[in-house]
């Protein structure tokens, strides 16, 4: 309902002081005289206030107890070596799908880009599958225990609890701490900003070794010139015959000399600032091992995908031809390998991954010679894997270890390994190297891959305690 | 947390970060570890209202200090430490939620957890809430905006960026901005509904 005339779309920016004096007279001159828009800014600075006065969803002190060792463990190498120099976006995807050799189980080129395009495919058919998965990974609680040597191998143990014993993020049956309740500095100046409000907050808050920002809080000398009680206009009046004069110019005031990109313009300083800004984001923005892998595993267009499609059903044709000859002559011994192709192709367009997979064991312990069906079903079965188990090996929070897939897992072996070296794929050597572990016990082949990793980390251990957590998580790993 | 003496001041806190900062640029990692521990909370205040569910927030948290370690020989020291964390914990938020809006998959859950809890004690809005339910009805308010909304308001309502700071962070015009921040308080305005009855600290506003 905005008339002409009525200023309710620009309240907000009043309410934030963004307004150009001029802006910020007509408004104050409509305030005066509708009251539908008086009581719309009153909502509005109300909401304001309570979103200010909230703080963060509490979490358990054992998260934080075990945060900076979390961190630590991700840190790998030390603080001068920085991303690889030179390896450009494109020249990482390249080297991802090089040499056939690299992927063990694929033979064919084609079968190479296919990976790629059967994601495409295997995600749609995995849908359902995936939602049967995700379930139980939903509503077990994020495992975060203090970070002790024997809990670091968590993933085949932790979440056992129902969801109902977590009643907070974090939380592992401990009682709940309020993030306000914490004697911490950081709580201190929460504390402080729940005493004051958007209108009366004129002192700049302590910026705590973990408070909140006080850049921010300086500038509220200026905002706190803001829209003072609607009735008050004469102040108003005023506040603004004072304001036009001589912070025209800079309505931001420059607040502390922390503040760079607040400082008033004085050209060189500036620019310099505004490159030092530029390219604080760049830290941000460039990509991780994690977005590396994701990459390898983006779905496929449609045109691609159909194709897919399309060859899998072929492969189901003649499986069924070849099943049909059999049937019509009892004396044909029975084609296993065009049975298991065949039973293979018709759970891969169903989407059931699990049946997929047990005819492809089946295949390769019947049949081991059935290289070509064998790698055709690999290629197939990791490339609808891969994507899932990228996007869970990549989240360290999820429950990742027990329902990735062993295939899965080998092929990711495959991309991370050669590339252990590498200062950003530290952190991915180290969820690898967890999820290998928890896979384990199910999965008793992987056994080895798993030491491997934890010998690697070993190997790269900054201290005895951290090289002692790991020799415990070795011994963990035999039978 | 720590055993020796705390630094009192703002200054001598921020100066006692740069400290740190400096001595983990040197490769002490004991030092970057007291560095995480000063700010992990603030870090991950700005995850979590970014994001809007404690996973995410998590990994954006993590990854702000891994990214903070890796880039310590860029730290600039007219910078502070908190709008240098500040600054690369926005961008991987930001960046998170814009691949997500692209690839329109689900991210981490909401506060569910929270709405559950609240489920058994949902009282009559109009009667006085604590405090504890007030703000995690605000923290599930705020979790169920669109993303857009969200971190613009966010960027303005707890980091006090103004609207142009926020347009350069998010790379959309100011109008935008102003929309966007509007459009997100009209929302919660709804969603909260009634306000908790507690004595107001400014004068009357009706």
């Amino acid at each position: 309902m905005s008339q002409a005339g009525h200023v309710q779309d620009r309240l907000s920016a009043y309410l934030d002081a963004e307004l150009s004096s001029d802006e910020r007279a007509a408004v104050e001159r409509h305030l005066h005289a509708c009251s539908a828009c008086r009581d719309e800014l009153a909502a509005l600075r109300a909401v304001e206030q309570r979103v200010r006065d909230a703080s963060p969803p509490a979490v358990a002190p054992q998260y934080w107890e075990s945060f900076a060792a979390r961190v630590d463990a991700r840190l790998g190498e030390p603080a001068r070596a920085s991303q690889p120099a030179g390896a450009s976006w494109l020249e990482r995807i390249v080297t991802w799908f090089v040499p056939p050799g690299r992927f063990g189980w694929v033979r064919a080129a084609a079968a190479v880009a296919s990976v790629t395009l059967l994601a495409y495919v295997a995600m749609r058919g995995f849908r359902a599958q995936d939602a049967s998965i995700q379930a139980p990974l939903r509503t077990a609680p994020r495992a975060v225990t203090p970070a002790t040597p024997e809990t670091r191998a968590p993933f085949a143990q932790a979440p056992t609890q129902e969801r109902d014993d977590a009643k907070l993020p974090g939380l592992n049956e401990q009682p709940i701490a309020r993030f306000a309740d914490e004697p911490e500095l950081a709580d201190e100046a929460s504390e402080s900003r729940k005493r004051s409000d958007v209108q009366t907050r004129a002192q700049p808050e302590a910026e705590g070794f973990g408070s909140k920002p006080s850049e921010g809080r300086a500038n509220a000398l200026q905002r706190t010139d803001a829209p003072p009680p609607v009735g008050d206009l004469d102040a108003n009046a005023e506040r603004l015959k004072k304001e036009s004069a001589p912070s025209a110019a800079a309505p931001r005031s420059s607040a502390t000399s922390e503040e760079p990109r607040r400082q008033p313009a004085t050209g060189g300083g500036l620019q310099e600032r505004e490159k030092a800004a530029r390219e604080l984001r760049e830290v941000a923005d460039e990509p991780s091992a994690a977005d590396v892998l994701r990459q390898e595993a983006a779905p496929a267009p449609e045109a691609e995908r159909k194709r897919v499609l399309q060859s899998v059903a072929e492969l189901d044709r003649t499986a069924a031809r070849l099943q049909a000859k059999q049937d019509a002559d009892v004396t044909l011994a029975p084609d296993v390998v065009a049975d298991l192709v065949r039973t293979f192709s018709a759970a891969a367009l169903a989407g059931d991954v699990s049946a997929a997979t047990r005819a492809r064991e089946s295949l390769a312990r019947e049949r081991p010679d059935a290289r070509t069906e064998i790698d055709q079903m690999d290629a197939w079965r990791a490339a609808e894997a891969l994507p899932n188990a990228v996007g869970r090996l990549q989240s360290p929070t999820s429950n990742r270890g027990n329902e990735t897939s062993r295939i899965a897992l080998r092929a990711l072996d495959a991309l991370v390994w050669p590339r252990r070296e590498e200062p950003s794929f530290a952190p991915v050597v180290e969820r690898m190297a967890e999820a290998l572990e928890a896979a384990s016990p199910e999965h008793p082949e992987l056994r080895p891959r798993a030491h491997a990793y934890v010998t690697w980390l070993i190997e790269r251990a900054e201290d005895d305690a951290a090289r002692e957590h790991l020799r415990q998580r070795l011994d963990a790993l035999s039978p | 947390m720590t055993d020796e003496a705390r630094p009192e001041t703002p200054d001598e806190r921020q100066a006692e970060a740069r400290r740190l900062l400096r001595a983990a640029r040197n490769g002490d990692r004991a030092a970057f570890r007291k560095f995480v521990e000063a700010y992990m909370r603030a870090v991950y205040a700005i995850g979590s209202r970014l994001m809007g569910n404690h996973d995410d927030a998590d990994d954006i948290a993590q990854e702000t200090f891994v990214r903070a370690w890796q880039a310590l020989d860029r730290y600039d020291a007219r910078y502070s430490p908190y709008t240098w964390l500040r600054t690369i914990a926005t961008r991987l938020a930001v960046n998170e939620l814009e691949k997500r809006r692209r690839r329109q998959t689900e991210g981490g859950e909401r506060f569910d957890v929270v709405a559950e809890t609240r489920a058994s004690t949902r009282a009559d809005p109009a009667e006085e809430l604590d405090g504890r339910e007030a703000e995690e009805r605000v923290a599930e308010a705020l979790a169920s905006l669109p993303d857009e909304y969200r971190a613009a308001l966010v960027l303005r309502t707890y980091e006090e960026l103004s609207y142009e700071e926020i347009a350069r962070e998010l790379e959309i015009p100011v109008g935008t901005v102003m929309s966007r921040i509007h459009r997100a308080r009209r929302m919660l305005r709804e969603r909260l509904g009634a306000p908790p009855t507690r004595v107001p600290k400014a004068p009357p506003e009706d």
